[in-house]
C-alpha cells in the first residue's frame, strides 16, 4: 500500500465528480488548443500565400482590397489595370520582372486566373518555395489549363482531361460554354495556399472566353482553331506581381507607381498589407484567445470548487490518515497530487481529443478553406500552456491543501462522521 | 514489501537514544518502559476548567493496561496527549525512548505512525475501502511497520483477520460497509495491529457493540497481540472487563 494507491482509492470513490471535473478541464484544454491551432494555421497559410513579390500593382484601391483579391482571390476588383500601364511599368529599369494576373472567371466554384508562365518562375509561396508541378507542365497552348492541387483532387481531374471555363465567378449551368474545352496541361503540388483552389490559364485564354461570351453565340469546336489565330491581346488585367532589381527601393518605386499620371494606380507592399490585415484580424484573434483562456481558468476554478466542497465530507478521511501517521505535509501533498492528477488527466484527454479531431478535420479544412492544419504532436508553445495549466492547478490546490493542513491540526484525531 | 529506509524512517529512528531499545529485548533489566509520562500538565485553555495532571505513568513492553474512569474525567484527553495530538503545558511523554512532541506536529505524526496503532470508538474505517484496503492503509504512512512484515502483505492481512475471527477469504475484498459493526471494529483492530506497532491505543473500542460482542472483541484483540513486543492501553468505564488485563489503572489514581 502506497500513498498513490490511497489517492487513487479516494479519487475512485468520488469518481463521478472527478470525471466531470476532468471532462470540463479536457474540453476547455481542447478548445484552447483548437483555437490556437486554427489561428496559427490561418495566419500561417495567409502569410505563406505569397513570397518573393516586392509589389502588387493594381488600379486604385485600398491595400487590403488589393491583397484580398490578388492574393486570396477574395472579392472582386473594382477597376482593372490597363495593359498599356502594365507594359509601361514593366519596362521600368527598376523593375526586374512582372507577372500579370487576370481574375473574374470560374470553373465549378473554383477561381480561374489568367496569367503567364512567368508566374511559375517568379511568384513563390511559403519559405520562398517555387510552385512545383506534380505532373505535366505550364501553359503552352491557348487552351491549356494548370490546376491547383485542391482543384484536381476535388474535381477528380487528371492530366489531359478536358474541362470548361465559364465567365463570371458564379458557376451556373447556362453560362457554361461547352464548346471551349480546355485541356489540363499540368497539375501543381499542394501548397496550402489559395493557389491550390485556383485554375491557371493564359491571359489570352481569358480574352478568348470573353470574346466567345461577348459575341453571344455558340462557337463550334472548330472555332477553337480560329480563336488561336485571332488577336487575343488583353486590354486590361486585374493586377501585376512585381519584383524589383533593388529591394531597398521598394518604397521609392511604390511612391512612383502611386503618383503615376496616366492612370490611378496602387502599389502594395505585401508585408505591409499583411501587417495591416493582422492588426484588424488580430483583435478578433485576441478576443477568441482571451475567451479560451477564460474557459481554462473557469475549469481550474471548477476543479478547486470540487476539491473544496468534498473537503468537509473528507474530514474523516484526513483524521484517519493522520491517526495512521500522515503528517499535515503528506496530506497536503496528497491533495496537491490529486489536483495534479485531475489536471494532467484533463490536459491529456483534451490534447488527445484535439489530436484525434484534427486528423479528421484537417482534410475538411484543406478542402473547404484551403487551410493547411499543421499535423504536429505538441509545439513548445502548447507545451508551455499545458504546463502552465498544471502549475496553476497545483498552485490552486495549495488553498484546499492549506485549509486541510490547518483543519487536521485543529481537529486532532477526533473522527467525525 | 521490503524496501530501503525512506527519509521519514531515518529521521525518527535515528532520533532514538541508545538507551531506548526499539527491539525491546525481554530480559534487558536496564530497559526503559515502552511509554512513560512524567510531570504532565494539561488544560484546554482559558475557557475550560478541566485540568489534567499526571506525575508519573508508565507502560511496560508487552503489558496490557486498562484505564478506567467516569465520563468526562479526561481519559480521551490523556490518550490524545500520549498519541501526540493534544499538546501538554508541561511535562514529558516518551514512547520507545523518543519524546512525543505535539508542538512539532509532523514529528509527532511520524512517531505515532511508526509505533502506535489506534482504535477509536467508531468511524474507524473509510466507507469506500475494502477490508484489505482498510487494513493495509496503516502501512502507507509507516515505513517501519511496512518493513516489519515478513512475506507477502496479503498473507499477513489474512493472518490478522483470521486471528480476529474474521473469515479472511470471504471478506478480503468486501467493502467495509458490508460488515457488521462488530466486524468493522475487528477490521480496525487488524489495521492497528498490522506491522506490529509497539503500542496499541484503544479508546472505548467496544462501546458501540452489544455486550456479547464486547467480550468477544476484547478476547480476540488480546489474543492477537504479540505479547513479547506489543502493549495495549485501553480506555473504558466498564469495570467488568478488568480481569482480562495485566494491569488496571484508574484515572483518579493517576491524576491524584
Ligand atoms: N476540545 C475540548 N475543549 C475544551 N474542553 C474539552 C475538549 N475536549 C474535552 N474537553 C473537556 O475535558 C474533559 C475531559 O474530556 P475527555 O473527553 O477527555 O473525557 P473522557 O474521560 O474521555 O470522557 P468519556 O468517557 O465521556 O469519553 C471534559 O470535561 C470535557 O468537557
Ligand atoms: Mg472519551
Amino acid at each position: 500500500m502506497r500513498l498513490w494507491a490511497l489517492i487513487w482509492q479516494s479519487l475512485f470513490s468520488r469518481r463521478l465528480s472527478v470525471v466531470l471535473t476532468l471532462v470540463t478541464l479536457a474540453l476547455s484544454v481542447a478548445l484552447f488548443l483548437s483555437v490556437t491551432r486554427l489561428q496559427n494555421a490561418a495566419r500561417n497559410s495567409f502569410e505563406r500565400s505569397i513570397a518573393g513579390v516586392d509589389l502588387i500593382v493594381s488600379a486604385r484601391a485600398s491595400d487590403l482590397q488589393v491583397l484580398l483579391y490578388s492574393v486570396f482571390r477574395l472579392g472582386d476588383p473594382i477597376n482593372n489595370l490597363s495593359w498599356e500601364s502594365f507594359e509601361q511599368w514593366s519596362a521600368d529599369p527598376r523593375i526586374a520582372w512582372s507577372v500579370p494576373i487576370s481574375l473574374g472567371d470560374s470553373h465549378r466554384g473554383f477561381r480561374v486566373m489568367g496569367t503567364t508562365n512567368a508566374y511559375f518562375d517568379h511568384v513563390l509561396y511559403g519559405n520562398n518555395q517555387s510552385l512545383a508541378f506534380a505532373s505535366g507542365k505550364g501553359l503552352d497552348d491557348l487552351f491549356d489549363v494548370v490546376l491547383g492541387a485542391g482543384v484536381a483532387q476535388k474535381l477528380g481531374y487528371g492530366l489531359n482531361d478536358r474541362l470548361v471555363v465559364s465567365h463570371g465567378t458564379v458557376s451556373t449551368g447556362n453560362s457554361e460554354h461547352d464548346d471551349l474545352p480546355f485541356r489540363v496541361s499540368g497539375i501543381l503540388e499542394p501548397t496550402g495556399t489559395s493557389i491550390d483552389q485556383t485554375l491557371l490559364v493564359s491571359l489570352e485564354a481569358i480574352e478568348a472566353i470573353h470574346l466567345g461570351w461577348q459575341t453571344g453565340r455558340k462557337l463550334a469546336s472548330g472555332n477553337a482553331d480560329q480563336l488561336r489565330q485571332a488577336e487575343l491581346q488583353p486590354t486590361q488585367i486585374t493586377a501585376a506581381f512585381v519584383g524589383l532589381n533593388n529591394r531597398l527601393r521598394i518604397f521609392h518605386v511604390q511612391r512612383a507607381v502611386n503618383s503615376y499620371d496616366e492612370e490611378a494606380l496602387t502599389a502594395v507592399v505585401p508585408g505591409v498589407a499583411f501587417a495591416r490585415l493582422w492588426s484588424i484580424v488580430g483583435v478578433a484573434e485576441q478576443a477568441f484567445r482571451a475567451i479560451a483562456v477564460l474557459i481554462v481558468v473557469l475549469s481550474i476554478l471548477a476543479m478547486i470548487t470540487m476539491i473544496l466542497t468534498t473537503l468537509s465530507e473528507r474530514r474523516r478521511e484526513m483524521a484517519i490518515y493522520r491517526s495512521l501517521g500522515a503528517t499535515p505535509l503528506v496530506i497536503a501533498m496528497m491533495l496537491l497530487s490529486e489536483a495534479l492528477v485531475i489536471a494532467f488527466g484533463g490536459c491529456l484527454t483534451g490534447w488527445l481529443f484535439v489530436q484525434a479531431t484534427s486528423r479528421i478535420g484537417a482534410s475538411m479544412l484543406q478542402e473547404r478553406l484551403g487551410l493547411l492544419l499543421p499535423q504536429h504532436w505538441l509545439t513548445w508553445g502548447e507545451l508551455w500552456v499545458l504546463l502552465a495549466i498544471l502549475a496553476s492547478a497545483g498552485a490552486a490546490a495549495i488553498i484546499p491543501a492549506a485549509l486541510v493542513y490547518r483543519s487536521t491540526l485543529a481537529d486532532g484525531l477526533t473522527v467525525r462522521s | 514489501m521490503i524496501e530501503p529506509a525512506s527519509a521519514e524512517n531515518i529521521t525518527t529512528d535515528s532520533l532514538a537514544p541508545s538507551d531506548g531499545g526499539q527491539d525491546g529485548a525481554p530480559g534487558d533489566s536496564s530497559r526503559a518502559p515502552l511509554l512513560e509520562l512524567t510531570g504532565l500538565k494539561f488544560s484546554y485553555g482559558a475557557g475550560s476548567a478541566f485540568q489534567l495532571t499526571v506525575d508519573h505513568f508508565a507502560v511496560e513492553a508487552g503489558q496490557t493496561v486498562l484505564l478506567l474512569g467516569e465520563s468526562g474525567t479526561g481519559k480521551s484527553t490523556l490518550l490524545n496527549l500520549i498519541t501526540g495530538v493534544a499538546r501538554q503545558q508541561a511535562g514529558e511523554i516518551k514512547i520507545v525512548g523518543q519524546k512525543m512532541r505535539a508542538d512539532k506536529p509532523a514529528q509527532a505524526d511520524r512517531l505515532r505512525g511508526q509505533h502506535i496503532g489506534l482504535i477509536y470508538q467508531s468511524l474507524n474505517l473509510l466507507p469506500y475501502t475494502s477490508v484489505k484496503q482498510a487494513v493495509v492503509m496503516a502501512l502507507a504512512f509507516s515505513s517501519l511497520r511496512r518493513k516489519r512484515i515478513r512475506g507477502p502483505v496479503d498473507q499477513e492481512v489474512k493472518r490478522l483477520l483470521n486471528l480476529l475471527n474474521l473469515d479472511a477469504t470471504a471478506l478480503f475484498d468486501r467493502p467495509v460497509v458490508a460488515l457488521s459493526a462488530g466486524q468493522q471494529q475487528r477490521v480496525a483492530a487488524a489495521r492497528a495491529l498490522i506491522g506490529r506497532p509497539e503500542l496499541i491505543v484503544a479508546d472505548e473500542p467496544t462501546s458501540a457493540l452489544d455486550s456479547k460482542n464486547q467480550a468477544r472483541f476484547l478476547d480476540l484483540v488480546l489474543g492477537s497481540l504479540d505479547r513479547s513486543s506489543q502493549s495495549l492501553l485501553m480506555v473504558s468505564h466498564d469495570e467488568r472487563i478488568a480481569p482480562l488485563f495485566d494491569r488496571v489503572v484508574r484515572i483518579e489514581e493517576l491524576t491524584a
